[in-house]
């Protein structure tokens, strides 16, 4: 059941009329509605996933209880360490472990030896990475006495599997999703159309601007060779665009769900493309998700490599650089593995870590220069190079995101630096082409303009009259039904 | 609640007009057959060109008959005469710009309704392509397959509101029509069309071995199958050989008697060497649409060849 299609609205129209008509008043039945309601939509996709699912949660739910009542360290770490390697090992399992197998085949295979492992058969459960990062998260905060454990079971469950976030996020953590679950919710007139704007928008994000972009951006990744440099850069612009108002879009869709039901659900992204720095984008983009890094990878990873470097320097590096090194590449990687199991993401990961790092040991530099030449840090001309160039930076990562293998990556980049480049670029349809650029100008002007709120058109002519603002709405709705790129799955639910 | 109930219910009011209205015109005969003859003129003139696949699968599930014709605009041509040589309902499941995989979805689809009797496929080489992919019927297959789906398709939505305005001004708007002269168009279809259909040639293997299926369907279920090549002009088909597809061309008519009767129109004859028998390259005029449709139901060949491709 995909955010986009017809069957979900009517799912969530009816459990809207159950939620808040029938069980109005009552918080534990408003709850099972949404236990229902959430496992009915994961189990949609695939009934066998939800067994898992059960499984992480209650596990989850059964190990959380028990470390909150030991009163021992020792038996509260080693229950710790046993809901780690109940969520990890899951998550290896199942998205992971062919790719190991793979990896090792071809390691041994470069030596001369033959390992001759084979892959397995599994298929991968949809939001597997989001909902066992949330347990994770769960498992972290109560051993580390941030939060209680939960006593009501059934809202353990609801916890993991909240399905306006369960397929693709944002990655809501308990420390915020519990309390909200757990306290009475009244219905809140603006907060719900707030939500249903935010829903429109997120609509108009997935099915007008990503799902056009995609039906090129497809078209030339499947076959790069075969187009010019022009065509080449023209593709991974167009999936640029295309991540972004995918995933931003099924975050507003999911976020105004949410409003709609009375949660609040966090940011997820804030107009990461209209950053300065690469650090900047981080802050923007995914930000559950590099959020969630930083804070259980990250800086207990810097910590833990701290203690161990007792020494100022070490190999003649800075000890403090070091940590950093040492901290953002690892953490990088597993970013990377995060979103799949492909070297392709990898590497990904490893030129934002990259980045990070050139940018962490530039900006004092950097700033000296700006002062020497008296320029401010804010100055038109370097913020628009500043953005430039991290957008530069981040297209090239998408063309190994979206990529099959590293020498398709390599080749396709390669590619666009030949002297086709100057040619006119391929274009299924001139009509089709105008439209799509128009479409696209427009998103990226109103986002511009939105870009101080939550979402794009949250304040958009909200001091017009009524039927002004809402022919604003009418548009987007009819470019929703008449312009769409015709029904594709959110980028997101692979990972 | 009462508020925002209030607020959602007044800004819906135009989607609930869309919806009375589409469900009032229902411009594509979801509920049944049209009786009213002036709107059934209008959604014939304004529904079936914006999307025929979906017109013409409706009509199918309200009329089902025995005898189908499947193919592009050139096998519509011959529908009708097919339908008086008969003297026999024939449902026309022909679209105009059809390509293989679109013949061989509708074939797919009317097989679960099973009425059918005798099939008439006709087929020329620029369809016989496997490059040329996009296929319409799975959206309109998908569109018929529910109320919801039907009132929310965008389709639906634009033939109703073209009838509504073509109800209350009594002018059916021009679809599709072409704003070049005959010879312009002519050089058109000739040098941007032809050269866009040769250059991208891919035999159609697969699409070859889903025909082979249905050939075998019809044989065991007693259905004639019979397949025809429609004339095209001999400009065009020279320029088979200006792309150097002459293999190609032999072999898809051996593919074609492989799989039933069959009867070939399209090579140096009377019908095709004339340009006055045709409205472009591509398309016939209505006296061939007579011949071809005469030819392939009486069986009494004097254009078309039978089993005659060289080796």
């Amino acid at each position: 059941m995909l955010f986009t299609s017809k069957t979900f609205a009517l799912f969530l129209l009816t459990v809207f009329a159950l939620y808040w008509f029938v069980f109005k008043r009552n918080l534990k039945g408003q709850n099972f509605v949404l236990l229902i309601a959430s496992y009915s939509f994961y189990g949609w996709w695939d009934w066998r996933f939800l067994f898992l699912l059960f499984f992480i949660s209650s596990s989850n739910y059964l190990i959380c209880k028990r470390i909150q009542n030991h009163s021992q360290k020792k038996h509260q770490r080693i229950l710790f360490l046993l809901g780690l390697i109940i969520n990890i090992g899951s998550l290896v399992i199942f998205k992971y472990l062919n790719f190991f197998i793979d990896s090792a085949n071809d390691i041994f295979s470069f030596f001369d030896a033959n390992l001759y492992l084979a892959t397995q058969k599994i298929i991968l459960p949809v939001g597997i990475s989001f909902y066992i990062f949330i347990s994770i998260s769960y498992i972290i905060d109560v051993y580390q006495s941030r939060l209680t454990a939960v006593r009501n079971y059934f809202d353990a469950l609801l916890t993991f599997s909240f399905f306006p976030i369960i397929l693709s996020g944002p990655i809501q953590r308990p420390i915020s999703l519990l309390p909200q679950i757990q306290n009475k919710r009244l219905f809140n007139n603006n907060l719900a159309i707030d939500g249903l704007r935010q829903i429109l928008w997120g609509l108009f994000s997935k099915i007008v601007i990503a799902d056009r972009c995609a039906v090129t951006v497809n078209t030339i990744f499947s076959d790069s060779l075969q187009y010019s440099g022009s065509t080449l850069l023209l593709g991974i612009i167009l999936f640029t665009i295309q991540i972004y108002a995918d995933f931003a879009g099924y975050c507003n869709i999911a976020i105004g769900v949410g409003k709609l039901l009375g949660f609040k659900i966090m940011t997820n992204f804030a107009y990461p493309y209209f950053a300065r720095n690469i650090k900047e984008f981080w802050r923007r983009w995914n930000i559950s998700l590099s959020t969630w890094f930083r804070d259980y990878v990250f800086l207990p990873l810097a910590y833990t490599i701290s203690k161990k470097i007792k020494s100022e320097r070490f190999l003649m590096i800075k000890s403090e650089q070091l940590i950093y090194i040492l901290s953002i590449t690892i953490t990088w990687i597993l970013v990377g593995l995060w979103h799949g199991a492909n070297n392709t993401f990898i590497i990904w990961g490893l030129i934002h870590g990259f980045s990070l790092l050139v940018y962490h040991n530039c900006i004092k530099h950097k700033d000296k220069i700006l002062k020497r030449l008296n320029i401010q840090k804010n100055n038109f001309v370097v913020a628009t190079l500043g953005t430039l160039t991290t957008i530069a930076i981040v297209m090239c990562s998408w063309v190994f995101f979206k990529s099959p293998s590293i020498h398709y990556a390599l080749s396709y980049i390669s590619g666009i630096f030949s002297l086709s480049i100057f040619s006119i670029p391929y274009f299924y349809g001139m009509k089709m082409a105008l439209v799509t650029i128009i479409l696209i100008v427009c998103f990226l002007i109103v986002e511009w303009f939105g870009r101080n709120n939550d979402y794009a058109i949250a304040t958009l002519g909200l001091k017009w009259k009524q039927p002004f603002r809402w022919v604003i709405y009418y548009i987007l709705i009819f470019a929703i039904i008449f312009l769409g790129g015709g029904e594709q799955k959110f980028i997101y639910f692979q990972f | 609640m009462k508020k925002f109930f209030t607020r959602v219910i007044l800004f819906l009011l135009p989607s609930i007009f869309t919806i009375v209205t589409i469900l009032t015109i229902d411009p594509y005969n979801y509920f049944g057959n049209e009786t009213n003859i002036k709107l059934l003129e209008y959604k014939t003139k304004i529904s079936l060109p914006i999307h025929d696949q979906l017109f013409k699968l409706i009509e199918y599930k309200n009329n089902p008959h025995k005898i189908i014709i499947l193919g592009d605009s050139r096998a519509n041509s011959t529908s009708g005469y097919v339908e008086e040589f008969l003297h026999e309902d024939v449902t026309n499941l022909c679209y105009g710009g059809s390509t293989l995989q679109e013949i061989i979805s509708t074939f797919t689809e009317i097989k679960k309704i099973g009425v059918m009797k005798q099939v008439y496929i006709g087929i020329n080489f620029n369809v016989y392509n496997s490059f040329y992919n996009h296929n319409s019927v799975p959206e309109a297959v998908h569109i018929k397959s529910s109320l919801l789906n039907y009132i929310t398709s965008k389709y639906v939505i634009k033939s109703t509101f073209l009838i509504l305005k073509a109800l209350i001004f009594n002018e059916v708007p021009k679809i599709g029509q072409l704003r070049i002269t005959k010879e312009e168009f002519w050089r058109t279809q000739l040098d941007v069309t032809a050269k866009g259909n040769y250059t991208n040639y891919l035999y159609p293997k697969e699409l070859y071995n889903e025909l082979k299926k249905f050939s075998i369907f019809c044989m065991e279920n007693h259905i004639k199958l019979v397949l025809f090549i429609p004339p095209t002009h001999i400009s065009l088909q020279n320029r088979i050989l200006d792309f150097k597809l002459e293999i190609e061309n032999i072999k898809f008519k051996k593919d074609m008697e492989s799989l039933g009767d069959f009867y070939d129109f399209d090579y140096l004859n009377a019908l095709t060497s004339k340009q006055s028998n045709f409205s472009d390259p591509f398309h016939f005029i209505d006296s061939i649409s007579k011949i071809v449709a005469n030819e392939i139901i009486s069986g009494k060949i004097v254009y078309a060849r039978r089993i005659n491709v060289p080796n």
